[in-house]
């Protein structure tokens, strides 16, 4: 026994087998103390309520979910508007802040300083505050039947955003096929234009003509096979807009509001990260002739990114914990269906608690799995 | 141990665990606790007008707050003996059964799986409710079952939104739900056509509508779509309480149809003529102590708020800004629900 603890490979091995040997025991005995509580006040316990008929209906659902599916889908249908609105708000909020935050370094001080000062305000309102000032934005909006419309093919009202659904016909299979061909195509010249960089220090552009080839081979593709999409636009009848596609106020409201307070962190960060990269490496690039914009984007964004990407990390998982924020204005994500209705419906307060917690949990590690490979990407390669 | 049981709890953060953890084995006699302790721990609804509201000097009133007072003073004597703790739909339950209140005022649907699941026991009823929809005149809509794709603003954590999904159901229409808090922000999207109509209990409907700057510009409907019996709960295997309970409800109930009012009560205690009021009010026999309460427990109650008449008018009634009319909260020879069994 004592040997083991004296070598230090093997102490540490059982210190940690020792460590989680208590940490399960401590999690048993919580959850076998709550078992029998709530036996003793004669509370069903477990999750045999998931398969239970929902019996409500939820809003902006981006399955097929009625009142009959379970409680089980309509967690994947809250899950589902969470993931949607996490992707969304961290894609707009990722290319606005970095906009904002390379504005922000303008040599120009009236630039600087207005970006600074509309930072500071976005970024000391609360994000509840700017979701609610966006809903009641949208809610402005004119009433469904004085809709305003956009060649009665888009119409915008305070009951959403309403756009015509795009019918797919057998012609689309084809010039899908092209276009992933032609983007292949694009990324072997690519490879090959930087192989000759390395082999003979030669630089060939092939971003604008790959666009070209790209677009314009899909487009010409897409006239010749006729047209394959067509439009079916939405149809005002009875109470509401039949067919195409709804963007709900809800949404939109969550979207823009939390675009816009994320894109401040994101460009504080990205702000951080240039001015880490020290001068020093500027001015030898501009000594070499470099100019200012490959310099940017050759020079100082790789390193910058190295300091950027953990924090965006936090940022990241940030908005996903955000978006439970919906339930406030009514956006049926994972906190407002799980959270709340079926919560109340069935009163298994612990059940949809922990059903969250997990759900909101592993949404987490995959986001924090995915910017450690970007950031493995982007660190230093040791040589 | 105490302790890590108390780190636990505040991990989880869910209140269920809190309660249980710090009292789980001693499970002694509620009424006995509240005597102990010297006051009751009343839970009432957060903002609901003529339910329970902060009103003048920020003292809370209506017809929950009122409840707590009948039954303070059935226990204590004295109308203030208690505590009023707000709790939200979400909680109500979980605040029950792990001990924060000794009884659930808040108005609260008696339904069958809440009875049989949550460890609660249903006392009494309070008030007859149903659910209806509150619409703009202008879409010209008569009945509930015009509403065919319509968007509907629902109110969260209620069992409307179970309740139209069934009425929707049944008779094969389709509809939008909208899911928006209680309150300013319902009646603006209805006023602003988020929605165009919205659905809840018809008595919290009828205050709704006259928040309205313009109210005969809505309506409510005529129909209604669900039984909402608001009742009184309090948690399971706990007799004695709920006896205490229920016949406090029942004695407000009953002092209406022997015609004893508030300010009459003292009246009728000294001088009984009727035999029954003189087991009501603890003239007779020895009533509130087969409860384990004073013999006077009744007139207490009676004297700290009237009858359930009294009671009604005054917070919700057509005389108050709810304009209520009693409808099926009329005594049972008026043709009502409102029924309390014998005292003998």
């Amino acid at each position: 026994m004592l040997m083991i603890l004296r070598d230090e490979r093997k102490r540490a091995i059982f210190d940690q087998v020792l460590f989680l040997v208590i940490v399960s025991a401590f999690i048993y005995y919580l959850s076998a103390n709550l078992i029998e509580n709530l036996n003793r006040l004669g509370i069903s316990t477990g999750f045999s309520f998931l398969w239970q008929e929902a019996g409500y209906q939820i809003g902006g659902a981006l399955i097929d979910f009625d009142d009959t599916d379970s409680y089980a889908l309509a967690h994947i249908v809250g899950l589902l508007n969470t993931l949607l609105a996490t992707f969304l708000i961290i894609v707009s909020a990722s290319i606005l802040g970095f906009i904002i935050g390379i504005l922000r370094m303008s040599p120009n001080p009236l630039m600087t300083n207005s970006i600074r000062y509309v930072i500071e305000v976005i970024r000391n309102i609360p994000s509840l505050v700017h979701i609610v000032i966006w809903f009641s934005l949208a809610l402005h909006l004119p009433p469904v039947r004085q809709s305003f419309d956009i060649y009665n093919t888009v119409f915008i009202s305070n009951r959403g955003i309403y756009l015509p659904d795009p019918n797919f016909e057998s012609g689309m299979w084809g010039v899908l096929f092209l276009f992933i061909c032609l983007l292949a195509y694009a990324f072997f010249r690519k490879r090959k234009a930087q192989q000759l960089m390395r082999e003979t220090g030669k630089y060939q552009a092939t971003f604008l003509s790959n666009t070209l080839i790209i677009w314009g081979g899909t487009i010409c593709a897409y006239l010749l096979f006729g047209l394959p999409i067509t439009w079916q636009a939405p149809t005002l009848s009875g109470f509401d807009f039949d067919g195409g596609i709804t963007i709900a106020p809800e949404l939109f409201a969550i979207w823009i509001a939390l675009s816009i307070y994320f894109s401040s962190h994101v460009a504080e960060l990205v702000r951080g990260g240039v001015q880490s990269v020290s001068k020093g490496q500027f001015e030898a690039a501009s000594a070499l002739g470099v100019r200012y914009s490959i310099t940017m984007k050759m020079v100082v964004i790789p390193q910058a990114m190295r300091v950027i990407v953990p924090p965006l990390t936090n940022v990241y998982q940030n908005i996903l914990k955000t978006t439970s924020l919906g339930v406030a204005i009514g956006y049926a994500e994972m906190t407002a269906t799980t959270g709340g209705t079926t919560l109340n419906l069935t009163g298994q307060a612990i059940e949809c608690i922990l059903l969250m917690m997990v759900s909101y949990g592993i949404i987490s590690l995959i986001i924090a799995a995915i910017m450690d490979q970007i950031n493995k990407h982007v660190a230093i390669v040791e040589r | 141990m105490i302790k890590i049981k108390t780190i636990l709890s505040a991990i989880t953060s869910v209140t269920l665990l809190t309660g249980m953890g710090a009292t789980a084995p001693v499970f002694a006699d509620t009424l006995d606790d509240v005597k102990k302790r010297g006051f009751l721990r009343c839970g009432t609804g957060e903002a609901k007008a003529g339910f329970a509201m902060p009103g003048d000097n920020n003292q809370w009133q209506g017809m929950e707050i009122d409840y707590c007072k009948a039954l303070s003073s059935a226990v204590f004597g004295d109308e203030t003996k208690f505590e009023v703790v707000p709790v939200t739909s979400k909680v109500r339950f979980t605040s029950l059964t792990s001990r924060e209140i000794d009884v659930l005022v808040k108005g609260t649907t008696w339904t069958y799986s809440r009875d049989a699941k949550l460890g609660v026991d249903f006392a009494a009823y309070w008030f007859f409710d149903g659910q209806g929809f509150l619409i703009k005149k202008e879409l010209g809509v008569t009945s509930a079952k015009q509403l065919n794709g319509a968007t509907i603003c629902i109110s969260p954590g209620t069992t409307s939104e179970k309740n139209v999904a069934d009425f929707f159901r049944t008779y094969d229409m389709k509809y939008k739900p909208v899911v928006i808090k209680a309150g300013p922000e319902t009646l603006d999207a209805l006023q602003k056509g988020r929605c165009d109509v919205i659905t809840n209990d018809l008595s919290a409907l009828a205050s709704d509508r006259q928040k309205f700057t313009n109210p005969d510009d809505f309506v409510v409907l005529q129909d209604n779509i669900a039984k909402e019996p608001l009742s009184l709960y309090v948690r399971q295997n706990d007799s004695r309480w709920k006896d205490v309970i229920t016949w406090t409800r029942n004695a407000l109930v009953e002092a209406e149809e022997l015609g004893i009012t508030q300010e009459n009560v003292g009246q009728h205690a000294k001088h009984p003529i009727d035999p029954r009021v003189a087991r009501l009010l603890g003239a007779k026999g020895a009533y509130g102590e087969m409860l384990g309460l004073p013999n006077t427990w009744a007139h207490d109650a009676i004297s700290a708020v009237g009858n359930y008449g009294e009671i009604f008018e005054r917070n919700v009634g057509e005389q108050t800004r709810m304009g209520l009319t009693r409808n099926l909260n009329q005594q049972w020879y008026d043709g009502g629900l409102v029924f309390a069994p014998p005292f003998r």
